[in-house]
């Protein structure tokens, strides 16, 4: 409890506590975050841990606060800088990591990169069969892509797909009577609010002395 | 006040809504601990066995085919010498290669073959044969996506049950086997 306390609060007090407890964290959830990246995919780059914001105030606290300051909105401007290239290899990372595959034209690949977009890669399930490296993701692609050769439509290759590995495989869940709620609950979830809101409006619009004659409230 | 006063009911009304989502964020807190996402229903079940001509571990050259193994039931367990959890599972199969009263195939997926048999050398061979599948092309018309899987395929070459993961002996007990005694029912 101390421990957040220390991490929301910024004072100096709070602060180095909040960065112990940072120092001890980190190791720990990045343990985990890369044990499950590395399972799906192994080209991601770890981000350069950047440096703590608030090194600065360790310093002695200096005359200008002015110039301490614009030191520190260096440092952030350094440190977002940083991130920002990092994301950006990781993405195009990403981009390079799916093994080229020799497309007849650009309709072509676009066509494979909007259905591989929409399908599920099984082994990591929360990244698409265009997006993941893992070894079955790679299988399935040169599958795909075989089949477009061969000049399949997308739906049959969908089929194909789903008849193997269920409609689990499909990102876009079909009509069927176990994705009713799925489908429909949304709407009709807000539809009984929009009532609701509409009910209690009217009632309070109306004068205080018709309130008294409705019998049917509930409120 | 005055309508709270005249109906009781009404001023619990948020409570029960209130109540309402609790009890929805509960169940779907539980679901998500109790129910593993991977474990995805196979649409094969109860479909013909996709047909399959695959070598054996040992020779090489010789095939086993989906028609070879016909007229009987029998097992198939997909394994690699990669595969962690197909470890732990070993030691299960090596107690139940013949409890079962089926054949146990061993399916080893997109393995070098040098080292899935350096792996059943180690460890012991718990299968009845081993076939291999080097490109795991045959494994994708199983919907295999991850090893360990088992699938129980009946005289007919039909899939009667897959079980994603490791087995284990409660697996075995609860789902497995009576299915296997329910083939032999049937088939005798």
């Amino acid at each position: 409890m101390k421990r957040l306390l220390a991490m929301l609060l910024p004072s100096p007090l709070g602060r180095g506590g909040a960065k112990r407890t940072r120092a001890q964290r980190e190791p720990e959830g990045a343990g985990e975050g890369s044990s499950v990246v590395r399972s799906c995919v192994d080209f991601v780059p770890s981000p350069p841990t950047p440096l703590a914001m608030g090194e600065g105030s360790k310093t002695e606290p200096s005359l200008s606060l002015r110039g301490e300051w614009k030191k520190q909105l260096r440092r952030i401007r350094q440190v977002m800088a940083v991130v920002v290239i990092a994301f950006a290899l990781a993405l195009s990372a990403a981009a390079f990591a799916i093994d080229p595959l020799p497309f007849k034209d650009n309709a072509q690949r676009d066509r494979f990169q909007h259905l591989t977009s929409e399908l599920r890669c099984m082994v990591c399930q929360d990244e698409s069969l265009l997006a993941s490296n893992a070894d079955f993701a790679k299988q399935l692609r040169r599958q795909i892509f075989d089949m477009m050769q061969q000049g399949k439509s997308d739906k049959e290759i969908k089929d194909w797909l789903v008849a193997r590995y269920s409609t689990f495989i499909l990102y876009d869940p079909p009509l069927a009577p176990s994705t009713i709620a799925l489908w429909f609950g949304t709407p009709v979830i807000l539809l009984a609010g929009g009532i609701v809101v509409v009910v209690l409006l009217r009632r309070r619009t109306r004068p205080a002395g018709t309130i008294a004659e409705d019998p049917g409230d509930d409120w | 006040m005055n309508e709270v006063a005249r109906k009781p009911l009404g001023r619990f009304v948020p409570l029960i809504v209130f109540a309402a989502l609790v009890a929805f964020f509960v169940i779907g807190l539980v679901w998500n601990q109790t129910h593993d996402a991977r474990f995805v229903p196979s649409p094969l079940i109860d479909k013909p066995a996709p047909e399959f001509r695959l070598p054996r571990l040992e020779q090489p050259t010789q095939f086993v085919t989906k028609a070879d193994m016909l007229g009987k039931p029998y097992l198939i367990n997909v394994f690699a010498s990669w595969c962690f959890a197909c470890g732990d599972e070993h030691p299960v199969l090596m107690a139940y290669r013949d409890k079962f009263g089926v054949p146990l195939i061993g399916y080893d997926y997109k393995d070098a073959p040098q080292d899935a048999r350096a792996w059943l050398d180690r460890h012991g061979n718990p299968y009845h044969e081993v076939i291999t599948d080097q490109s795991g092309e045959t494994a994708i018309n199983f919907g295999v996506y991850g090893a360990p899987e088992t699938y129980l395929i009946d005289a007919t070459g039909v899939i009667r049950y897959k079980h994603i993961g490791p087995l284990t002996p409660d697996v075995i007990a609860k789902e497995l086997e009576p299915k296997i005694r329910a083939l032999e029912g049937a088939g005798t």
